[in-house]
């Protein structure tokens, strides 16, 4: 388990009082904790972060115990080993970008120098393409670059998880999809377990492997229903609608598929209670959501054998590059699919219009929905 | 040598370990003030900063009591460590230290204070220990601060008369410091000896306003 966060904390007194009890358990590489302002996530991302202490309760990350109350550990958060992104980047103001990157890098009690160089710092500063503003300081930066300074230096030490504190909200909205979208290609590219906490569905869209949704101090479990409604709103979506043709009851989740034009087929895997709550069943007219960006699109599908359910074959239709990612639309027997991919990977697997390709997404990636 | 000069340089001697102290001193008193929560805190800000508020021969006077040979600490020290802080420019120190104190403790705990906590939190998260934290973050952050009230508390402690007349006399040469020895000129007829006495004082002022300007930068790098 890579996330594992059972605590409580209350501060203030009267009508200041805010009580904070959060319990949750995550596997994936990149979790969301959504909510309003004020509902408690940057108090939880502090306690994991070993900047806050909770009155009770335990924090595990990647099985290792970083908090428990009852056993009286409390690993400081010079230990923890985790790079923090604050939301207004927390850049010290008396030191240059490049001394802000080199300054976890050196212990003792004098700031790195103004030259400050090494590998680690050069490689951050050419990563996030800095070099030209390493002499600058804080105040003279805009916003998207002092967060790629922020970024730099929360990463130069190889922590073992990044921790991410509403990182877009300080930018304009042009700036936040393009930050967006880099932070995405770059998490991909290290492979770095992320815990970002945002009040912005974007950010869920864009983020969200699993998603925990904290409101007045309290995490609420099944965020199926958010979901649902948020992948309505969201545009990054594909939608196939046809009906029922199969369910499988399991003890927990139910397999269900779904008969959707073009002789196509598409299973998802949703809880028992959603199955019921929907109405569910063979001949029922429904819809299945895929995100996007839960698309994977093979090239040659020769020889290879894939574990997710959701294999549909096609031709692309068309390839629509962005900034980071490119837009493959790809034609499977009649039925339209939407996938996002890395620019890089769209030009090294030669999509193109007519190139035979294939779609691929998890049974559990799939949400289905009912029209009434 | 003339006495004017040898008190000028006895003022600058007094004046220079009183701030010392007081740097250190203050220093940690406004770093606890500002960030440590314990009962009785704004008590202790008060008690602390009396010595702006008494005038200068109670305060003379609690020194006394204090440190004179038959004080509680000042038999003591004189009894094991022979060390007499009465009638010495030692004394002259101490009484200049306290009088000038609030100014350091003052202006450090307002400074501290205003160092965003977040920058803190930013450098323990980056791998640093409390005292790598202050050094390297929260001190050079409030160094402006601390630095303007340094050099009000060195003027305060240049121009010191009331309490360090009390504690350390006015030994021509050995306690009689500038501010103690135009006085004296004065009350002994010796307009002459108060004229350069008042002309070198005003100079070493107009030196250290000079010069304080100069030390205390007036735009960090980076900080508009």
């Amino acid at each position: 388990m890579k996330w594992d966060v059972a605590i409580t904390k209350t501060v203030g007194a009267g009508a200041q009082r805010f009580e904070l009890d959060v319990a949750f358990q995550s596997d994936v590489e990149r979790l969301v904790l959504f909510g309003p302002s004020g509902a408690g996530k940057t108090m939880t991302l502090k306690a994991i972060a070993g900047l806050m202490r909770p009155d009770a309760g335990r924090i595990e990350m990647a099985g290792e115990t970083l908090f428990d109350a009852a056993r009286g550990i409390d690993t400081p958060a010079r230990r923890r080993d985790c790079g923090y992104l604050f939301q207004e980047y927390a850049l010290f103001p008396h030191l240059t970008a490049r001394q802000n990157i080199a300054f976890g890098l050196s212990g003792g009690w004098r700031n790195p120098r103004r030259d400050a160089g090494g590998p680690a710092v050069d490689r951050w500063l050419d990563t996030l393409e800095l070099r030209p503003l390493a002499d600058r300081f804080p105040d003279q930066l805009s916003g998207g670059q002092r967060q790629r300074v922020a970024l730099a230096r929360a990463l130069a030490g190889e922590p073992r998880a990044l921790l991410l504190d509403e990182p877009f909200a300080a930018l304009d909205e042009p700036l936040r999809n393009r930050l967006r979208a880099e932070l995405a290609e770059l998490q991909a590219r290290l492979q770095l377990p992320i815990v970002l906490i945002t009040h912005d569905p974007a950010d869920v869209d864009a983020f969200a492997d699993d998603i925990v949704h904290i409101d007045a101090g309290i995490a609420i479990a099944p965020p199926a229903q958010f979901l649902e409604e948020h992948m309505m709103r969201s545009s990054a979506r594909n939608q196939l609608v046809g009906t029922v043709s199969a369910i499988i009851a399991g003890a927990v989740n139910d397999e269900v598929e779904l008969s959707v034009g073009g002789g196509q087929h598409v299973v998802a895997t949703i809880t028992h209670g959603s199955t019921a709550r929907l109405g569910l069943a063979v001949g029922v007219p429904a819809f299945a959501l895929v995100k996007a960006s839960s698309v994977v699109v093979v090239a040659d599908a020769g020889e290879t054998l894939l574990s997710a359910r959701n294999q549909l074959a096609g031709t692309v239709l068309s390839v629509q590059p962005g900034a980071v990612n490119a837009e493959v639309e790809i034609d499977a027997g009649g039925l339209r699919i939407v996938a996002i991919v890395t620019q890089s990977s769209a030009r090294s697997l030669g999509l193109a219009p007519g190139v035979p390709a294939l779609a691929v997404f998890k049974a559990s990636s799939v949400i289905v929905g009912v029209t009434r | 040598m003339d006495p004017a000069w040898i008190a000028l340089g006895l003022s600058l001697k007094v004046a220079l370990w009183a701030t010392a102290l007081d740097l250190v001193l203050g220093v940690a008193a406004g770093f606890a003030l500002a960030r440590l929560r314990f009962p009785g805190r704004e008590l202790v800000d008060s008690i602390l900063l009396l010595p702006m508020v008494l005038p200068p021969t109670v305060l003379g006077y609690y020194l006394l009591v204090v440190v004179g040979r038959r004080g509680w600490l000042g038999g003591w020290l004189e009894g094991t460590l022979g060390i007499r802080l009465v009638f010495t420019w030692q004394g002259a120190v101490l009484a200049a230290a306290i009088v000038a104190f609030p100014f350091v403790c003052k202006s450090a705990r307002a400074a501290f204070e205003n160092v965003d906590l977040q920058l803190e939190q930013a450098a323990r998260v980056l791998g640093l220990g409390r005292a790598a934290v202050f050094f390297r973050v929260t001190l050079p952050l409030a160094w402006r601060g601390i630095l303007a009230g340094v050099l009000l508390a060195f003027a305060r402690a240049f121009g010191e008369f009331g309490a360090t007349l009390m504690v350390a006399g006015s030994i021509p040469g050995r306690t009689q410091t500038l501010s103690i020895a135009v006085y004296e000129a004065v009350q002994a007829g010796q307009d002459e000896l108060a004229n350069l006495l008042v002309l070198l004082t005003s100079a070493s002022c107009i030196a250290i306003l000079l010069l304080a300007g100069r030390i205390a930068p007036t735009r960090i790098p980076g900080r508009s």
